[in-house]
């Protein structure tokens, strides 16, 4: 039978007291988690006790997956109060990119877990269909915290991943499956989304717990921002900006970034504001990058760059009476 | 209440009792009690189809109200109404099983009362009757969700072309997307004609254990600088309407994303397009008939996007504090030549098409005009021949003669084609158009660095 579980993350770690280099390297990446606020992988404490596990590994989310794993959440049965899903990505150097997922059903009550495995193989198969390279990378769960639950749940997943990852190439660069804890109910009164690693502390043969440690997650969403935070944050958008709007929107934040620039560098110059080197020589790098022409040399380009550009929707009016010319003539009265 | 009317005819023997109402709405399950009544299913069904004449009535006589029917005339038609029921409840002296007769007695002072329920009652009469008049599709409402995952699935897949299953709910005059997902693509091979649809099933099965709604609304696919309009699109059409009564296509630009628009757009068919292509008839009488023109074909409907609040609320935490964002990036770049080159080349193309098109309906004209020529050559013959035969006392011949071949009616070529190349040219003309107007910005905004 499994003992109990060692519950962890950067805040808390509880342990017999043989672990004291744990609780150091727990004070200290408290001490860190402070100043920097950033979770570390913990590395360096838990090594005492079984061989180094993974290579430091960091994960990165794409922003589907969290949107879908809200909804999922929210779609949820009534009498489960979480979610579980199977994560699906990508490993490369070290990183662990999240592409993909979805939702598992499974039954949870005080003391098992049950979870649908069947339900999990057939919509493996199916998205390995549609995309052979997206494998499974881990599983997720939402609500904040590690809990009992999830050690079963994990070993499922690692156990899965062994079979899933038949050909050679893949299992020599095997990354153990990640872990991610997505806190739809803000119960710290903030977003928080974590991934973790599962390590086995063990003990000469006998394994004592599961202990799972957060590794780096990297946020950025880039294809949300591509699109536009604004239809992502906002309940309800009315109508999709077209091109001319998108670039209004682009040119206003440029002005304002100017704007900012140019107050700030005043501020400096009238002594209002202490001078920050790194932000002058961010600014200097900014105008030097603009490039430096001859003033006939630049009329001439932007000249022809305008020709072109009138040249182009000239021609594209001509090509639309053309239509309409056309138009009335195919279907202008027979010769009869 | 009920008021009876007693009559008795003297011929036959029979006396007639006719049953009138005050209150609309009270059945009663059988003239006489505890003989003749329906057994409870068609009772029920019964009911309904009286509470829906009931409504009915009712939207009818406001109707009549609000369009300045005079009272008189609805008391006629009641009074017809109460004749025409008198006879049927005659039967003789054994009471068949019959439907709990209903007699409207207008009151009309009441209809005032019914003016303030009425738009109850249209809803309830939409759910009760089963011919609906669909409102016509205004907008498509996408969840994020299904945005972000047609993005990825064609953003991962490009150049290549792919399509996936739109799913969701079809709410009065708004189409939702609350879910996609992505059809594997398989090469031309006819066997696994029955693994797509078997993929189809199995996830459509899945998603439903999960909560997803798991109703098709349409499908998506991706496109290349927005050459889609093809006739393998009509098709898809015109066999999803079969079965689903409003779909929609979504199409998705992933080339035109990269310049930071968000190219997502929402299609359909029009409707006086779709009875045409059924009938499968594109000569231009009818094309004229129907004023049918190329911008006729698809309707492009809005898009709105939505999102649950948790999924905003978490996107308004995580959102990086840089108020510059990469899609301004996109929008702001410089290098724009390798797009509008590829537009151009593609519309080059598109215009060697219409002019082939264009060529084939000379042919066909030069054509018909020479068989013209032709038919009344032989015309004249004819009717030449038929003075020489009866000046000579014989028949004259038909002046008709189907087996001839100049009198074979030529087909004329269908016009689909040169509609779909029109509508792709424009299309590419509007994105050249877009492009140029943001190039001139750029530049204007270039030649401002420069001067400072």
């Amino acid at each position: 039978m499994r003992p109990g579980l060692i519950r962890t993350g950067p805040e808390s770690l509880a342990g017999p007291d043989r672990l004291t280099s744990l609780r150091r390297g727990a004070r200290f990446r408290r001490h860190l988690q402070k100043t920097l606020g950033l979770p570390r992988p913990d590395v360096m404490a838990v090594l005492q006790f079984f061989p180094p596990s993974s290579p430091v590994v960091s994960a990165r989310l794409h922003p589907v997956v969290l949107f879908s794993i809200c909804d999922c959440y929210v779609r949820r049965p009534d009498q489960a109060d979480r979610v579980i899903g199977t994560l699906l990505g990508t490993v490369s150097g070290g990183v662990v990119e999240i592409k993909n997922s979805y939702a598992v059903p499974h039954n949870e009550s005080a003391d098992q877990v049950a979870l649908d495995v069947e339900y999990h193989r057939n919509m493996y198969i199916s998205h390995l269909k549609v995309n052979p390279k997206e494998v499974l990378v881990g599983w997720y769960s939402t609500g904040f915290g590690v809990s009992g639950g999830s050690a079963l749940i994990h070993d499922f997943y690692v156990k899965e991943l062994k079979d899933s990852t038949k050909d050679i190439r893949e299992a020599q660069n095997s990354v153990p499956p990640v872990h991610l804890t997505v806190d739809t109910v803000f119960s710290n009164g903030e977003a928080s989304i974590k991934a973790y690693m599962s390590a086995n502390l063990s003990l000469g043969d006998r394994s004592l717990a599961a202990q799972f440690q957060e590794i780096p997650l990297d946020l950025r969403m880039i294809e949300a921002e591509r699109v536009g935070f604004d239809i992502f944050k906002k309940t309800a958008v009315d109508k999709l900006p077209n091109d001319l709007e998108g670039m209004e929107a682009s040119m206003e934040r440029l002005y304002a970034l100017i704007d900012d620039a140019y107050k700030y560098v005043d501020d400096v110059v009238e002594g209002r504001v202490n001078p920050d080197n790194d932000t002058g020589r961010f600014l200097s790098d900014a105008l030097a990058s603009v490039p430096k022409m001859s003033p006939i040399a630049f009329d001439k380009v932007f000249n022809d760059r305008v020709q072109d550009n009138l040249a182009l929707a000239y021609l594209s009016s001509l090509i639309r009476a053309q239509l309409g010319i056309a138009e009335k003539l195919n279907t202008a009265a027979q010769v009869l | 209440m009920i008021y009876f009317l007693i009559f008795y005819k003297k011929e036959d023997e029979i006396m007639h009792v006719t049953l009138q109402k005050r209150d609309k709405g009270q059945t009663w399950s059988s003239p006489i009690l505890g003989q003749g009544a329906l057994d409870p299913y068609s009772a029920d069904l019964e009911q309904k189809r009286l509470m829906l004449q009931r409504f009915q009535e009712e939207e009818y006589a406001y109707a009549s109200c609000r369009s300045g029917y005079s009272p008189s005339r609805i008391q006629v038609s009641t009074s017809l109404r109460l004749n025409s029921l008198g006879p049927a409840l005659t039967q003789g002296p054994s009471w068949e099983a019959r439907a709990p007769i209903e007699i409207f007695y207008f009151d009309l002072l009441a209809l005032a009362n019914y003016s303030e329920h009425l738009a109850m009652v249209r809803s309830f009469l939409q759910a009760v009757s089963s011919e609906e008049v669909t409102p016509p599709l205004r907008v498509v409402q996408m969840e994020g969700l299904a945005v972000l995952k047609i993005i990825k699935h064609c953003n991962e897949f490009s150049p290549a072309l792919v399509t996936g299953q739109l799913l969701g709910l079809d709410v009065g005059s708004v189409l939702e997307v609350t879910n996609c997902f992505p059809f594997p693509t398989r090469e031309e091979d006819e066997e696994i004609e029955a693994d797509g649809a078997n993929y189809q099933l199995e996830m459509m099965r899945c998603l439903r254990e999960v909560n997803v709604d798991n109703n098709t609304v349409g499908w998506y696919q991706s496109t290349l600088l927005g050459s889609f309009q093809t006739v393998e699109l009509i098709e898809t059409f015109m066999n999803y309407q079969e079965n689903i009564r409003r779909c929609v296509c979504i199409i998705y630009d992933p080339s035109r994303s990269s310049q930071g628009a968000l190219a997502l757009k929402a299609l359909k068919l029009t409707d006086s397009f779709m009875d045409l292509y059924r009938n499968n008839n594109f000569t231009g009488e009818k094309l004229r008939e129907k004023k049918l023109s190329w911008v006729d074909i698809f309707e492009e409907i809005p898009i709105k996007v939505s999102n649950s609040a948790l999924v905003s609320a978490f996107m308004t935490e995580l959102e990086p504090e840089s108020p510059v964002a990469q899609c301004d990036y996109d929008r702001l770049k410089l290098s724009t030549a390798p797009y509008v080159e590829r537009n151009l080349e593609f519309l080059i193309d598109c215009m060697e098409d219409l002019s082939a098109e264009q060529n084939k309906f000379q042919y066909y004209y030069r054509n018909l005009s020479r068989q013209q020529a032709q038919q009344q050559a032989w015309l004249q013959k004819r009717r030449v021949e038929n003075m020489a035969r009866k000046a000579a006392g014989e028949e004259p011949l038909p002046e008709e003669d189907p087996s001839n071949p100049i009198f074979k009616p030529i087909p004329e070529p269908s016009r689909l084609d040169s509609y779909l190349i029109t509508n792709q040219i424009s299309n590419y003309c509007n994105q050249i158009n877009g492009v140029a107007g943001q190039n001139f910005n750029r530049l204007y905004m270039m030649k401002a660095l420069q001067e400072n």
